[in-house]
Order: C-alpha cells, then sequence, then structure tokens
C-alpha cells in the first residue's frame, strides 16, 4: 500500500486533461524513483466522483493535480489543503459530484487519508497552457517537499526501507 | 383577485455533463398557465458525428455520449449493426454482454440512490449530510457503486467510456481465475442489495399516485436488458423495429432536445417502467424481497422508483452470479464481422430506460444515416407532465423555496443526464 498517491484528476477532454499531462509528466521525470520504491504511487483518475475515496484509501497523503476555472492566467497553480476547500475554488467537477463533494464526502465518513492535498491548475485554450513538462517542473520542488514532510511522520516508510534509505539505496 | 407570477428555475452549464436546463412555470388564478422544462442535450450531436465512421468505430464512438451508461450506448449499437449484418456472437457473447451491463445498471442505479435521490427522503440537503446520519447506509452504496463499476472494468478495460466491447463480441476474454474472483465479489454483495430493497421502501416515500403509461422491452423468458419486444401498460407489442411507426419525436422552440410521444401522449421509460411491466421477470429472491415492502407492483406511485432501482441492483447482483458460474473461456471472444448495406435497429434498456438506435450502412459498413432516442427525451414530457401535477397537488400558494425544492425531487427522481444539475436549480422569482 502506497503512503503516497499523486492522483491526475480530468477526463481525455482537451484542457480537462491538464491533471492527467502533469501526473503523467511528474512520473515521466522520475518523481517515484526519487523516492524509495514503494512509497509514491501517480496514477490517473477519469472523473473519479465519489471513487475518489477508495483511490485514495490507506493512504497517508493524496496529491491531487486537477484543472481548475478561477479566472486566474492558464497554468496559474493553486496549492489547497482539503481544509480549504469550498464550493468557490473552481475545481471542475464530473456530474456534479467532483472532488469538492468526494472530499466533504470523505470527511463525513472519516474516510479520508490524514492528509489531501490539491494542486489546481487554472485551464484554458489548449494554446494557451504552458507545456505539462513546465507545469511539473514548476510544481516539482514543492510536491518533493510535501513527500518530505509526510515521510518523516513516524510509521510512513517501512522499517526495510529506512534501513535501505540509510544505506544510500534512495537519493533523499 | 388576478394572481400572475413567474417562477424561472435555472440550472447552470456542468462541465462534461454538457446538460442544461430550466423550469419556466407560470401561474395565474391558482392554476399553471405554462410549464416548460427546458433540456439542452449535446449528444444529439453525435448522430452527425457518426456519419462516414466506420462500422467498427462506432462502438467507441457513442460510449463517449454519456459517462454514466456508456454501456447501454454501445449494446444498442452493437446489436443494431449485427443487425445488418445478420451476425450472431454466440452464448458467450450474449451472456458476457448481460454482465457487462448488470455492472452498468449497479453502478448507475446505485449512485442515483445514494448520491442524489436518498438524501431529498431524508431531509438532507446533500449526501454528505445524510453520511454523517447513515454512515453505514451510504458506505454500503458507494461499495455497490464500486463493484459496479469493477464489472464495468472488468470487460471495458476502463469503467468510464469502456473500450472493451466491438461488433461481435469483446476484444478479450476474462480469464476463469479473474472471473472467480469477481465472482466472490458480486456474492459478497448480494445481502447488502437485499438489504437495500427493503431500506428503499422504508424511506418516507410521498404517496401520489398518478396515471401514465409505462414503456419497456419485454423478453420472452428474461427480465429485459439487451433483447425483446418493446410494450406498454396499454396493451402496445411490437417488434424494435416498429419503434417509429409508434413513437414520434417533435421539437419545441423552448428546447433543444426532442420531445418523445407514443401516440401523441408522453410515457414513462427506466426502472420504474420496466418493474411494472416485467415483474414476474425477476430472480425469485427479488420478487420476495419486493413482496416483503408491502409495496405492489405495478405501482402509479413515481416515487417508488428508488424502490425499482434497489430491485433492479439486486437483481443484477443475483444475475451476474448466475452468469458466471461455471464459466469458460471461449475460443475466440468475438465472431468476427462481414459488412454489407442495410439497415439495423438496436433498442436496450439503460439504467434510464429505453435506449433505441437506428444505424444505416453502406456495403462497406460505413454509417450513412444514424438516429439516437436516449430515455431523457422519451422522459422529458413525462416529467413536465408530472412537475405539473405534483406542484398542483402541492399547492401553487407555497413560497418559491418549497416551489423549487419539490420541483427539483421530481425531476431528480426519474434520473434523467442532467439530475445531478437539478440540484443546482436557482430560483429566479418574477413577480408581475
Amino acid at each position: 500500500m502506497n503512503p503516497v498517491r499523486i492522483l491526475g484528476i480530468g477526463s481525455p477532454v482537451a484542457g480537462d486533461d491538464l491533471g492527467w499531462r502533469l501526473a503523467e509528466a511528474l512520473e515521466q521525470a522520475g518523481l517515484p524513483r526519487y523516492f524509495p520504491a514503494g512509497v509514491v504511487h501517480v496514477t490517473i483518475c477519469d472523473r473519479p466522483g465519489s471513487l475518489l475515496l477508495p483511490a485514495m484509501r490507506g493512504a497517508r497523503l493524496a496529491i491531487l493535480l486537477d484543472a481548475m476555472r478561477s479566472g486566474a492566467l492558464p497554468g496559474t497553480v493553486r496549492r489547497l489543503d482539503m481544509l480549504e476547500l469550498d464550493d468557490s475554488t473552481g475545481l471542475l467537477s464530473s456530474h456534479g459530484f467532483g472532488v469538492a463533494e468526494a472530499l466533504a464526502l470523505g470527511r463525513a465518513l472519516e474516510d479520508l487519508p490524514p492528509r489531501v492535498l490539491i494542486y489546481g491548475i487554472e485551464t484554458g485554450h489548449v494554446s494557451s497552457l504552458p507545456p505539462p513538462g513546465d507545469l511539473a517542473a514548476l510544481l516539482w520542488p514543492t510536491i518533493i517537499d510535501d513527500i518530505r514532510v509526510c515521510m518523516k511522520e513516524p510509521g510512513v516508510v517501512p522499517l526495510a526501507m529506512e534501513s535501505k534509505q540509510k544505506s544510500g539505496g534512495a537519493s533523499l | 383577485m388576478t394572481q400572475s407570477r413567474e417562477i424561472s428555475l435555472c440550472v447552470p452549464v456542468l462541465a462534461r455533463v454538457e446538460g442544461e436546463g430550466a423550469l419556466d412555470l407560470e401561474v395565474h388564478d391558482g392554476r399553471i398557465q405554462t410549464l416548460r422544462l427546458r433540456i439542452f442535450e449535446p449528444p444529439r450531436l453525435f448522430e452527425k458525428f457518426l456519419e462516414g465512421r466506420e462500422y467498427q468505430e462506432i462502438p467507441d464512438m457513442v460510449a463517449r455520449i454519456c459517462g454514466i451508461c456508456p454501456v447501454a450506448y454501445q449494446m444498442s449499437a452493437v446489436h443494431a449493426i449485427e443487425g445488418v449484418f445478420g451476425l450472431a456472437p454466440g452464448p458467450w457473447v450474449r451472456a458476457m454482454r448481460r454482465v457487462f451491463y448488470c455492472g452498468e445498471w449497479i453502478q448507475s442505479h446505485s449512485l442515483h440512490i445514494h448520491l442524489l435521490a436518498a438524501p431529498d427522503f431524508l431531509g438532507c440537503s446533500s449526501v454528505s449530510e445524510m453520511a454523517r446520519a447513515h454512515p453505514d447506509v451510504v458506505r454500503r452504496g458507494l461499495a455497490l457503486q464500486a463493484l459496479g463499476n469493477e464489472i464495468i472494468r472488468f470487460f471495458g478495460g476502463r469503467s468510464v467510456h469502456p473500450v472493451g466491447a466491438r461488433v461481435g463480441g469483446f476484444h478479450r476474454a476474462p480469464s476463469r481465475a479473474e472471473v472467480a474472483a469477481l465472482r466472490e465479489q458480486v456474492r459478497a454483495a448480494l445481502p447488502g442489495a437485499e438489504a437495500l430493497v427493503a431500506w428503499t421502501a422504508a424511506l418516507n416515500l410521498p404517496d401520489d399516485p398518478q396515471d401514465f403509461v409505462s414503456v419497456a422491452l419485454r423478453h420472452q423468458d428474461e427480465y429485459p436488458m439487451n433483447e425483446g419486444r418493446i410494450v406498454s401498460s396499454d396493451g402496445l407489442d411490437i417488434p424494435i423495429a416498429d419503434y417509429e411507426s409508434h413513437f414520434r419525436e417533435h421539437q419545441e422552440p423552448h428546447s433543444t432536445a426532442l420531445y418523445a410521444a407514443l401516440d401523441g401522449r408522453p410515457y414513462l421509460v427506466g426502472p420504474l417502467a420496466r418493474l411494472n411491466l416485467n415483474l414476474d421477470r425477476m430472480h425469485t429472491p427479488v420478487r420476495e424481497a419486493l413482496g416483503r415492502t408491502g409495496i405492489a407492483f405495478p405501482s402509479r406511485n413515481m416515487f417508488h422508483s428508488i424502490v425499482a432501482r434497489a430491485a433492479e441492483i439486486h437483481y443484477a447482483l443475483l444475475e451476474a452470479n448466475r452468469l458466471l458460474e461455471d464459466y469458460t473461456e471461449p475460443e475466440a471472444p468475438f465472431v468476427p464481422a462481414v459488412p454489407r448495406v442495410g439497415i439495423g435497429y438496436g433498442c436496450t434498456e439503460a439504467p434510464r430506460g429505453l435506449l433505441w438506435h437506428r444505424y444505416d450502412l453502406d456495403a462497406a459498413g460505413q454509417v450513412l444515416h444514424a438516429r439516437i432516442v436516449p430515455p431523457t427525451s422519451q422522459n422529458q414530457a413525462r416529467m413536465e407532465a408530472d412537475l405539473r401535477h405534483s406542484l398542483e397537488t402541492l399547492g401553487l400558494d407555497r413560497d418559491d423555496e418549497t416551489l423549487r425544492q419539490q420541483a427539483e425531487m421530481v425531476i431528480r427522481n426519474y434520473d434523467p443526464c442532467i439530475s445531478c444539475a437539478t440540484h443546482f436549480l436557482k430560483v429566479r422569482v418574477e413577480r408581475r
């Protein structure tokens, strides 16, 4: 069970696939390999709705990447703790049940990871968006820090991984 | 004294759903003068997109019409195309298509019952509020929904816009080990599904019988999904190819969605209509579970739709369990198609009701013309009739917020493709 999940949320529709493309760019750039094996898992979710909850279940930290419409310049990134999320955030939703609704349901059911971070990326016309690789590079240091903070918590990294880490098995 | 007021209920456009609706209501002297449910359905454009496309592309293209019921679109399409080609995919494909469809009913109905409809009957504004008071019920509902999605993914490769179906069958046959593991999940979910039937029937559902015509498929010995004749509670009994002779669609100026009528009258499609016309085709445990509720089916209470949905979840799990028993892997998961010219019809039971397709193909299997009649447009006139009846029964002197809530509840009960949008109905009141 991976303690850190990075989930790109969206659909194949151009512009709405921003979360997917960003997740793929982070994986291709080697983000999971930056940490001990099995700690970080990157995946994409197609309009998960309430199924976002099982996708995050068991994680200590979930990082959600999703397209956002708030009127900012395309490519603008907004980082939110789930506790800050409200109806005015502008995250795009599927059939009226989007990330905000899924997190509200998860809170009510006490079925959420201890920490959920949302990276909302302002979407727009495809031509006006920075390439996903550039956006991934922009997010890289912050996400690395988010994961490091999580890994300092006791029990996040299994003992076997910790010894490997201390012996230089992974670059942190 | 003459009273005149205009109420406008506006549903904003939703991303990905691309549904937009509003309710225009004019009341004079305590009576409804005008009631228009306006729905904009961009999926209609797909019929034009399909023209000129190869038959192999159609299942994947029509799956894009709806994120909630893509299997229904795929199944109506492949049956229509196979009808043109004279293709008989055989018992393995037939059975697995039925399991595939069970998955869609389970996920769509579970979503609607728990996330959309049930909060109305529990005095909750959302499923999150409902989850605080009834956490175990919501957990059970989410687990059923997830299992439905899993079944769709099992055959379709993914649960949203699946890609596993093709003309002639499936692209891949699951292994016996995979089927055994899925069947275990299905069996484990059965007690919860049976309990859900009783739970929905025990809700505080309004008792408001209405006169309406039910329309559904009817199969000689199965609860209908992929095959059957079109029947009605008024005695209609026709092959699916005759749909256009009895059902007419027409345009209303206020809506981009077409209205469908049966011999000039509104009619109901969907789970309540299906159950009303096919109770005797349900598996015995479902009939027994329904019998214990004390509700008599056929029912004229539209709010019994939620009970019908629960019964269909129970049925779909039993049916999937039955069809996956003694599973054997086929030599090939599909039968090759040989294109030929002709007109084909497909009519299957989407979670929301009858989904009728017609394709005119040329000798190479390219689409010359396509026609798709989705359930939501078939129910649109019935929804308006229900709204008129329900609002008048409630009392038009009620305040705007009460009228809006009642209108939302009535619309949601049909689970239209804009059902989620009705959560966001906004009231703009203009008084004259």
